[in-house]
Protein backbone atom coordinates (compact mmCIF):
# COMPACT_ATOMS: atom_id res chain seq x y z
CA UNK A 1 0.00 0.00 0.00
CA UNK A 2 1.90 3.01 1.35
CA UNK A 3 5.31 2.38 -0.34
CA UNK A 4 3.46 3.68 -3.65
CA UNK A 5 1.01 5.56 -1.40
CA UNK A 6 0.03 8.88 -3.03
CA UNK A 7 -0.67 12.29 -1.13
CA UNK A 8 -4.27 11.56 -0.58
CA UNK A 9 -4.25 8.48 0.82
CA UNK A 10 -1.38 9.84 3.55
CA UNK A 11 -3.49 12.19 4.22
CA UNK A 12 -6.48 10.34 4.65
CA UNK A 13 -3.90 8.34 7.14
CA UNK A 14 -3.24 11.40 8.82
CA UNK A 15 -6.70 11.82 8.89
CA UNK A 16 -7.31 8.55 10.61
CA UNK A 17 -4.77 8.91 13.32
CA UNK A 18 -5.59 11.98 14.36
CA UNK A 19 -9.51 11.46 15.02
CA UNK A 20 -8.04 8.30 16.52
CA UNK A 21 -5.95 10.15 19.03
CA UNK A 22 -8.73 12.57 20.00
CA UNK A 23 -10.93 9.65 20.85
CA UNK A 24 -8.34 7.63 22.59
CA UNK A 25 -8.00 11.10 24.54
CA UNK A 26 -11.84 11.74 25.26
CA UNK A 27 -12.31 8.12 25.90
CA UNK A 28 -9.42 8.46 28.87
CA UNK A 29 -10.52 11.35 30.29
CA UNK A 30 -14.37 10.13 30.02
CA UNK A 31 -13.18 7.02 32.32
CA UNK A 32 -13.13 9.79 35.16
CA UNK A 33 -15.78 12.40 34.32
CA UNK A 34 -17.96 9.41 32.96
CA UNK A 35 -21.55 12.29 33.35
CA UNK A 36 -19.66 15.04 31.16
CA UNK A 37 -22.34 15.81 28.20
CA UNK A 38 -20.15 17.89 26.49
CA UNK A 39 -17.46 15.02 26.42
CA UNK A 40 -19.89 12.27 25.72
CA UNK A 41 -21.24 14.36 22.76
CA UNK A 42 -17.46 15.05 21.46
CA UNK A 43 -16.70 11.71 21.94
CA UNK A 44 -19.69 9.82 19.71
CA UNK A 45 -19.36 12.73 16.84
CA UNK A 46 -15.77 12.08 16.65
CA UNK A 47 -16.44 8.24 16.47
CA UNK A 48 -19.07 8.60 13.60
CA UNK A 49 -16.24 10.94 11.63
CA UNK A 50 -13.33 8.18 12.27
CA UNK A 51 -15.89 5.51 11.37
CA UNK A 52 -16.94 7.03 7.83
CA UNK A 53 -12.72 7.89 7.06
CA UNK A 54 -12.36 4.09 7.92
CA UNK A 55 -15.28 3.10 5.65
CA UNK A 56 -13.99 5.50 2.91
CA UNK A 57 -10.33 4.21 2.74
CA UNK A 58 -11.39 0.59 2.76
CA UNK A 59 -13.11 1.53 -0.28
CA UNK A 60 -10.39 3.09 -1.87
CA UNK A 61 -7.76 1.60 -1.07
CA UNK A 62 -8.26 -1.45 1.31
CA UNK A 63 -8.67 -2.91 4.86
CA UNK A 64 -7.12 -1.04 7.71
CA UNK A 65 -8.62 -2.97 10.56
CA UNK A 66 -9.59 -6.85 10.79
CA UNK A 67 -13.27 -5.24 10.81
CA UNK A 68 -12.93 -3.50 7.79
CA UNK A 69 -14.62 -4.89 4.76
CA UNK A 70 -12.35 -5.96 1.64
CA UNK A 71 -12.94 -4.77 -1.42
CA UNK A 72 -11.47 -6.95 -3.88
CA UNK A 73 -13.26 -10.18 -4.29
CA UNK A 74 -10.10 -12.18 -5.34
CA UNK A 75 -7.32 -11.05 -3.23
CA UNK A 76 -7.30 -11.01 0.67
CA UNK A 77 -5.95 -7.15 0.72
CA UNK A 78 -5.25 -7.39 4.64
CA UNK A 79 -2.92 -9.73 4.07
CA UNK A 80 -0.96 -8.14 1.23
CA UNK A 81 -0.51 -4.46 2.08
CA UNK A 82 2.31 -2.72 4.31
CA UNK A 83 2.36 -2.29 7.78
CA UNK A 84 2.76 0.97 9.27
CA UNK A 85 5.67 0.73 10.01
CA UNK A 86 6.96 0.09 6.77
CA UNK A 87 4.77 3.10 5.17
CA UNK A 88 7.13 5.62 4.00
CA UNK B 1 -10.02 -8.54 23.01
CA UNK B 2 -8.76 -6.33 20.94
CA UNK B 3 -9.21 -5.51 17.35
CA UNK B 4 -5.97 -3.56 15.42
CA UNK B 5 -5.61 -1.06 13.39
CA UNK B 6 -3.03 -1.25 10.62
CA UNK B 7 -1.99 2.40 11.58
CA UNK B 8 0.33 4.08 14.44
CA UNK B 9 -1.21 5.96 16.91
CA UNK B 10 1.39 8.60 15.96
CA UNK B 11 3.37 9.42 12.73
CA UNK B 12 6.94 7.71 13.71
CA UNK B 13 9.73 8.91 11.33
CA UNK B 14 13.27 9.53 11.62
CA UNK B 15 15.79 11.62 9.53
CA UNK B 16 18.65 9.59 9.27
CA UNK B 17 20.19 5.67 10.51
CA UNK B 18 21.72 6.22 14.36
CA UNK B 19 22.62 3.16 15.34
CA UNK B 20 23.65 4.49 19.01
CA UNK B 21 20.45 6.20 19.31
CA UNK B 22 18.66 2.78 18.69
CA UNK B 23 20.64 0.99 20.87
CA UNK B 24 19.62 3.56 23.78
CA UNK B 25 15.98 3.46 22.63
CA UNK B 26 16.28 0.07 23.56
CA UNK B 27 15.41 0.91 27.16
CA UNK B 28 11.65 2.55 26.59
CA UNK B 29 11.11 -0.58 24.42
CA UNK B 30 11.91 -3.36 27.34
CA UNK B 31 13.38 -1.44 29.63
CA UNK B 32 12.48 -0.58 33.76
CA UNK B 33 10.48 2.60 32.60
CA UNK B 34 9.14 1.14 29.15
CA UNK B 35 5.99 1.15 26.91
CA UNK B 36 5.86 -2.74 27.21
CA UNK B 37 6.14 -2.98 31.02
CA UNK B 38 3.65 -0.10 31.03
CA UNK B 39 1.24 -1.90 28.97
CA UNK B 40 1.32 -5.16 31.00
CA UNK B 41 1.30 -3.45 34.37
CA UNK B 42 -2.07 -1.80 33.47
CA UNK B 43 -3.92 -4.22 31.70
CA UNK B 44 -2.49 -6.89 34.38
CA UNK B 45 -3.72 -4.37 37.30
CA UNK B 46 -7.95 -4.65 35.94
CA UNK B 47 -8.65 -7.41 37.57
CA UNK B 48 -8.55 -6.92 41.21
CA UNK B 49 -9.95 -2.99 40.71
CA UNK B 50 -12.91 -2.45 43.17
CA UNK B 51 -14.71 0.17 40.41
CA UNK B 52 -15.84 -0.49 36.83
CA UNK B 53 -13.87 3.39 35.43
CA UNK B 54 -10.86 2.40 37.33
CA UNK B 55 -11.28 -1.14 35.24
CA UNK B 56 -11.76 1.06 31.82
CA UNK B 57 -8.82 3.69 32.33
CA UNK B 58 -6.88 0.60 33.14
CA UNK B 59 -7.96 -1.27 29.65
CA UNK B 60 -7.91 2.45 27.68
CA UNK B 61 -4.76 3.20 28.80
CA UNK B 62 -2.78 -0.23 28.76
CA UNK B 63 -4.32 -0.21 25.32
CA UNK B 64 -2.81 2.95 24.20
CA UNK B 65 0.59 1.39 25.70
CA UNK B 66 0.95 -1.44 23.16
CA UNK B 67 0.20 0.73 20.68
CA UNK B 68 2.87 3.00 21.84
CA UNK B 69 5.37 -0.47 22.28
CA UNK B 70 4.67 -0.40 18.10
CA UNK B 71 5.39 2.88 17.12
CA UNK B 72 8.88 2.56 19.50
CA UNK B 73 9.40 -0.44 17.61
CA UNK B 74 9.21 1.30 14.59
CA UNK B 75 11.67 4.28 15.31
CA UNK B 76 14.07 1.68 16.54
CA UNK B 77 13.60 -0.49 13.03
CA UNK B 78 13.76 3.06 11.06
CA UNK B 79 17.18 3.91 12.92
CA UNK B 80 18.31 0.16 12.23
CA UNK B 81 17.55 -0.94 8.59
CA UNK B 82 19.39 0.97 6.56
CA UNK B 83 22.76 0.57 7.98
CA UNK B 84 25.66 -1.14 6.63
CA UNK B 85 27.89 -4.08 8.89
CA UNK B 86 30.69 -1.03 8.97
CA UNK B 87 28.17 0.73 10.25
CA UNK B 88 27.36 -1.91 13.20
CA UNK B 89 31.11 -2.97 13.91
CA UNK B 90 31.92 0.73 14.51
CA UNK B 91 28.66 1.00 17.32
CA UNK B 92 27.54 0.60 20.48
CA UNK B 93 24.85 -2.06 18.80
CA UNK B 94 27.16 -3.86 17.55
CA UNK B 95 26.71 -6.16 20.78
CA UNK B 96 23.50 -6.35 20.33
CA UNK B 97 23.62 -6.91 16.79
CA UNK B 98 25.38 -10.64 17.44
CA UNK B 99 22.83 -11.81 19.78
CA UNK B 100 19.59 -10.41 17.75
CA UNK B 101 20.63 -8.79 14.05
CA UNK B 102 18.24 -5.97 13.40
CA UNK B 103 15.51 -8.10 15.29
CA UNK B 104 13.56 -6.64 17.87
CA UNK B 105 13.92 -8.03 21.15
CA UNK B 106 12.08 -6.63 24.69
CA UNK B 107 15.75 -5.26 26.55
CA UNK B 108 16.52 -2.19 27.78
CA UNK B 109 19.74 -0.29 26.68
CA UNK B 110 22.37 -2.41 28.07
CA UNK B 111 20.64 -5.84 26.84
CA UNK B 112 19.39 -6.79 29.84
CA UNK B 113 16.25 -8.77 28.91
CA UNK B 114 13.34 -7.95 30.08
CA UNK B 115 11.27 -9.02 33.36
CA UNK B 116 8.31 -8.72 35.16
CA UNK B 117 10.24 -8.16 37.81
CA UNK B 118 9.81 -4.06 36.69
CA UNK B 119 6.53 -4.14 37.94
CA UNK B 120 4.33 -5.29 40.76
CA UNK B 121 0.13 -6.09 41.33
CA UNK B 122 -0.50 -5.84 44.74
CA UNK B 123 -4.28 -6.28 45.19
CA UNK B 124 -4.20 -3.28 46.72
CA UNK B 125 -5.94 -0.02 44.30
CA UNK B 126 -4.09 2.60 46.02
CA UNK B 127 -0.83 0.88 46.31
CA UNK B 128 -1.34 0.08 42.58
CA UNK B 129 -2.85 3.47 41.05
CA UNK B 130 0.18 4.89 42.87
CA UNK B 131 2.93 2.82 41.18
CA UNK B 132 1.10 3.98 37.98
CA UNK B 133 1.30 7.27 38.62
CA UNK B 134 5.09 6.88 39.32
CA UNK B 135 5.47 4.98 36.33
CA UNK B 136 4.70 7.32 34.27
CA UNK B 137 6.61 10.02 35.94
CA UNK B 138 9.64 7.77 35.49
CA UNK B 139 8.71 7.03 31.81
CA UNK B 140 8.77 10.90 31.44
CA UNK B 141 12.16 11.47 32.62
CA UNK B 142 13.48 8.45 30.41
CA UNK B 143 12.19 9.89 27.64
CA UNK B 144 13.45 13.58 28.68
CA UNK B 145 17.06 12.09 28.70
CA UNK B 146 16.79 10.58 25.66
CA UNK B 147 15.67 13.57 24.04
CA UNK B 148 18.67 15.49 25.57
CA UNK B 149 20.66 12.77 23.47
CA UNK B 150 19.75 13.48 19.67
CA UNK B 151 19.00 16.38 17.22
CA UNK B 152 17.00 14.31 14.75
CA UNK B 153 13.62 16.94 14.28
CA UNK B 154 11.95 14.04 13.40
CA UNK B 155 12.71 11.56 15.72
CA UNK B 156 12.18 14.67 18.47
CA UNK B 157 8.82 14.90 17.17
CA UNK B 158 7.41 11.39 17.93
CA UNK B 159 9.35 11.28 21.42
CA UNK B 160 7.51 14.65 22.46
CA UNK B 161 4.67 13.37 21.62
CA UNK B 162 4.88 9.98 23.40
CA UNK B 163 6.41 12.25 26.80
CA UNK B 164 3.64 14.45 26.58
CA UNK B 165 0.89 11.24 26.99
CA UNK B 166 2.94 10.23 30.21
CA UNK B 167 2.01 13.29 31.56
CA UNK B 168 -1.67 12.68 30.67
CA UNK B 169 -1.86 9.42 32.12
CA UNK B 170 -0.47 10.75 35.30
CA UNK B 171 -3.30 12.90 35.18
CA UNK B 172 -5.95 10.59 34.56
CA UNK B 173 -4.42 8.16 37.14
CA UNK B 174 -4.17 10.64 40.12
CA UNK B 175 -7.95 11.08 39.47
CA UNK B 176 -8.56 7.60 39.61
CA UNK B 177 -6.49 7.55 42.43
CA UNK B 178 -8.79 10.43 43.97
CA UNK B 179 -11.97 8.62 43.22
CA UNK B 180 -10.96 5.32 44.40
CA UNK B 181 -9.91 6.65 48.17
CA UNK B 182 -13.61 8.58 47.84
CA UNK B 183 -15.12 5.23 47.17
CA UNK B 184 -13.59 3.60 50.36
CA UNK B 185 -14.38 6.54 52.21
CA UNK B 186 -18.15 6.42 51.58
CA UNK B 187 -17.86 2.20 51.94
CA UNK B 188 -16.75 2.62 55.47
CA UNK B 189 -19.68 5.24 56.64
CA UNK B 190 -21.97 2.74 54.89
Amino acid sequence: MATTATDIQREMIYSIQELGLTLDDLRQYLDTHMHDQFAISRFNSTRDELEKLLTEYAGKYGPLTGACFNKDENNWLWAMQDFPWDYE
Amino acid sequence: MWIYQKTLQYPAKVSHTDLTFANRLLSLYGGPDGELGAALRYLNQRYTMPTNNTKGLLTDIGTEELGHVEMIATLIYKLTKDADLDEVRESMFGNYFVNHGKALYFCDANGSPFTAAYFQAKDDPIADLTENMAAEQKARATYNHLMDLTDDPDLLDTLRFLRQREIVHFQRFGEALDQVQEYFACKKVF
